[in-house]
């Protein structure tokens, strides 16, 4: 009786504290130096505010909120004088989510400068190496890889040398992020805030390559 | 050290007189024939032009006594002798910047990268309104000297082309105020992508890594630099970083992560650092103002006029142009390798563990390849490639791996006896 009345209490507060979420992206959200807002990214902004997917995120803030539109809005554009080449979008870059074939890199935007070698190395030890690089998109089997390694790659191409570090998460934390993301989907039935907030999930979980290519997507069906 | 607002008025006046005077006698210089002129001048006027402007020049450089403590004169190792030389070999500039540091504007090229100093002799660039005034002192007393005033006015002369020596100066000098250099990179700044130090325990770790050995590097400096370094850690790991004006750095986020070389994560900030205190990107801005904006408005201008004419033409004003940004970025790229080399040689003051070191970056930059060897200057340029590049405003290339290991491995025992 004293548990069942306990839980009745939690419910309550949890529910409470859910409704007192706030998705309300600020009028400056975008933080950039243009202004990258167009008619279809206001109503986006509007419908963030109000979508029920809101309440399936805890912790979330406007303010968590605000770097993921920003990185929307601004793509991938970098400025200043680097130290290297950056690397294509389509490379696997800081935590990873493995798709069932393995970890993808999608060479097709630096496919035009002549690909030339792909190795991959978890310190020493080399794990694969493709010599010569014949394909653009090239999957490396979740088998080689074991969970919370770094492994460093490096791409060779004609004009250029890329490189990159990239992680697979721990078995337990995928499991979290994907009842993160399948919640999202069953509360949003529209594509572009369901994008917007599993982008919203990548991002507080660190994958911020996979955060990246729904973006890249939302941008298209937002254009 | 912020200049004074009347000061760098009168600094930046002299500055857009420069670029407006000498852009109409851009394309004069540098299209191939054929080539619509950008500007509205006929030669007379840009001659007439170039006249008053260098008389306007000359006044306010007769007008200097206000440069005291700073004036060329009371540097002995870069006061001009009256008959000497344009040309002439340039003597070594201080190293430091607590004194005046006057820029020898020696060098006679068409593009704007003969200023960069492939060494790093000088860690800091000249930034404040004393070394510049004493810097266009001494390019004034060279121009009397050297009898330029006398080609202008039509007199026979052997000395170079005026309009030349006073578009080097604006090229050599760095006329953009710091105080415009801050504003420029907060700009820049809101465009990039960086974590929120407080997003979780692991970005707290990676920017307290990052700001100590910012502020292990900036013990090396002088006191007087004037720039308030602020270190940003971004969400993507390529071991990669960059800077922008007004001593802002970003860094990739694995750099800080376990396992990573401390040595490469350290001489890759040292190498951002160097872009800021060479100001490289600042003195891009300029060189785009005065190499750019008419070449690549001259080239548009071309294109629209020749239609079906020459496209052998077009593609070698387009290539010029492109090339004349290429070259610059790869040859700013490897300044820095080399003024964060001396960065490096600071650390590691025993020869050998320098030595080690530096070999142990190398090998991090990546492998060489043959391919890559032949790709600089074998891979073809066509027209819609270059006109695509150009377009996209994409003028950054880094050297390749077998360059930036060279100069590298040249440039060890130079970098050992310099130290910062």
């Amino acid at each position: 009786m004293k548990k069942q009345a306990l839980l009745g209490i939690s419910t309550l507060l949890l529910t409470g504290l859910v409704s007192a979420q706030n998705c309300t992206l600020p009028a400056n959200a975008s933080g950039n130096s243009k202004s990258s807002e167009n008619t279809k990214t206001l109503e986006l902004r509007d419908q963030i505010g109000k979508s029920p997917a809101c309440a399936t995120l805890p912790g979330i803030t406007p303010k968590k909120l605000s770097v993921v539109w920003a990185a929307f809005l601004n793509g991938n554009r970098t400025g200043g004088q680097r130290f290297d080449t950056v690397p294509p979008a389509g490379t696997p870059t800081g935590k990873v989510l493995p798709s069932a074939q393995g970890v993808e890199f999608d060479l097709r935007a630096v496919q035009a400068e002549g690909l030339s070698m792909l190795t991959l190395r978890s310190g020493q030890n080399v794990i694969a190496s493709f010599s010569p690089l014949t394909q653009a998109i090239v999957q490396v089997p979740t088998q080689q890889l074991k969970p919370e390694v770094a492994y460093d790659w490096v791409l060779v191409t004609r004009s250029a040398t890329y490189k990159g570090r990239f992680e697979l998460p721990a078995a337990d934390d995928l499991k979290d992020l994907k009842q993160q993301l399948d919640a999202v989907s069953a509360a949003e039935s529209d594509p572009k805030a369901r994008l917007f907030f599993q982008a919203a999930v990548l991002d507080e979980a660190e994958f911020y390559g996979a955060r990246d290519k729904l973006l890249a997507q939302l941008r298209e069906l937002t254009p | 050290m912020l200049m004074r607002p009347q000061k760098s008025l009168s600094l930046l006046a002299i500055a857009a007189a420069l670029v407006c005077g000498l852009a109409s006698a851009q394309v004069e210089q540098t299209a191939p024939p054929g080539t619509p002129a950008s500007g509205t001048s006929a030669p007379d006027s840009v001659t007439s032009k170039a006249k008053s402007l260098l008389d306007s020049f000359m006044n306010r450089i007769k007008a200097l006594p206000a440069a005291p403590a700073s004036s060329a004169t009371d540097n002995p190792a870069s006061a001009p002798a009256a008959s000497a030389s344009l040309a002439a070999e340039p003597p070594a500039a201080p190293a430091r910047v607590d004194q005046t540091k006057v820029m020898e504007i020696t060098n006679w090229s068409t593009t704007a990268n003969v200023v960069l100093d492939p060494e790093c002799k000088n860690l800091v660039q000249p930034f404040t309104i004393g070394d510049n005034m004493a810097s266009l002192a001494s390019l004034g007393a060279q121009i009397w000297g050297s009898g330029a005033v006398e080609k202008l006015l039509g007199q026979a002369s052997n000395s170079p082309d005026p309009k030349a020596v006073i578009r080097q100066a604006a090229r050599g000098l760095n006329w953009l105020p710091m105080d415009l250099e801050v504003m420029l990179g907060q700009h820049m700044l809101k465009d990039e992508e960086y974590l929120a130090e407080d997003k979780n325990k692991d970005v707290a770790k990676a920017y307290k890594k990052a700001r100590d050995i910012l502020a292990d590097l900036q013990k090396d400096l002088p006191k007087d630099v004037p720039y308030q370094f602020q270190v940003y850690v971004r969400s993507s790991s390529f071991g990669n970083a960059s800077a922008l004006p007004g001593g802002i750095i970003l860094v990739d986020r694995d750099l800080f992560s376990t396992g990573s070389d401390p040595d490469y994560v350290r001489f890759v900030m040292a190498h951002e650092i160097s872009h800021v205190l060479q100001r490289h990107l600042t003195r891009e801005y300029q060189a785009r103002l005065l190499d750019g904006v008419d070449s690549v408005d001259g080239l548009k201008k071309l294109i629209t006029s020749m239609n079906e004419k020459n496209p052998q033409a077009v593609l070698q004003y387009a290539l010029k142009v492109k090339n004349l940004f290429v070259n610059f970025t790869e040859d700013q790229e490897l300044q820095a390798d080399s003024c964060a080399m001396r960065f490096m040689a600071n650390t590691y003051p025993d020869k050998v563990a320098l030595h080690h070191k530096l070999e142990h970056v190398v090998q991090q930059l990546g492998p060489i390849t043959p391919a890559q060897q032949l790709s600089a200057d074998t891979n073809p340029n066509t027209l819609p490639g270059v006109l695509k590049h150009l377009s996209d405003g994409v003028y950054e290339r880094h050297p390749n791996t077998e360059r930036r290991a060279q100069n590298l491995r040249k440039g060890t025992p130079k970098a050992f006896a310099q130290g910062v």
